[in-house]
């Protein structure tokens, strides 16, 4: 078996990795095989850092939908950057995207009142687009139902 | 919050999302991020236990 000093962030950094390349979230099995680590301390490993909420798991499933802040599944958040674009579970997130990569990015979102395009993003290391974000859940509670929020 | 705020929240938050040793903020930490971007108030209040 592979030695990793911390398997949690091994296993962290692999899903990020594979999500900032190709968009995608590996699996248990995916970590498993290049890791070497065993299937089930990964299933377990997923599901802590869940727990912890540094990632979100589809209900009732392994199947990581959101990284944040990548998303895996299409949102009304796309952030392109570098030549790439990835979703954003939300709009905060969308900035996160370019956060986490430092680097520039173009945002294309959907105004949740009037569902016409926004265009936003970060040029020059600037914020720009003249959209206002709107959370409806305090932050004490972000994480008590966090599809809605 | 304005975009200005949401960068420079996201910053703060996502910054070191990518790096091997990330860890996720306490509550507190996490409040001090959220008032030195000017989002203070009940609504961003934490358990102060992280």
């Amino acid at each position: 078996m592979a030695f990793f000093q911390n398997r949690n962030a091994e296993v962290r950094n692999r899903i990020y990795a594979r999500i900032v390349e190709q968009g995608a979230a590996p699996t248990p099995t995916d970590v498993a095989a290049t890791t070497g680590l065993d299937i089930a301390e990964v299933a377990a490993i997923y599901q802590a850092l869940a727990d912890g909420h540094v990632i979100v798991l589809r209900p009732g499933s392994l199947e990581v939908v959101w990284a944040p802040p990548f998303s895996v599944v299409p949102t009304p958040f796309r952030t392109e950057a570098g030549g790439a674009s990835w979703w954003a579970p939300c709009a905060w997130d969308a900035f996160g995207i370019p956060a986490a990569l430092k680097r520039d990015a173009a945002i294309e979102a959907r105004c949740a009142g009037s569902g016409g395009p926004l265009t936003c993003g970060v040029r020059d290391g600037r914020a720009y687009g003249d959209a206002v974000i709107h959370l409806l859940v305090p932050a004490a509670h972000f994480w008590d139902d966090i599809f809605f929020t | 919050m304005t975009l200005p705020q949401a960068w420079a929240l996201s910053q703060q938050w996502y910054g070191n999302r990518l790096a091997a040793d990330f860890r996720r903020p306490t509550g507190d930490e996490a409040m001090a991020i959220f008032a030195s971007v000017g989002l203070t108030g009940a609504f961003w209040e934490l358990p102060r236990s992280g």
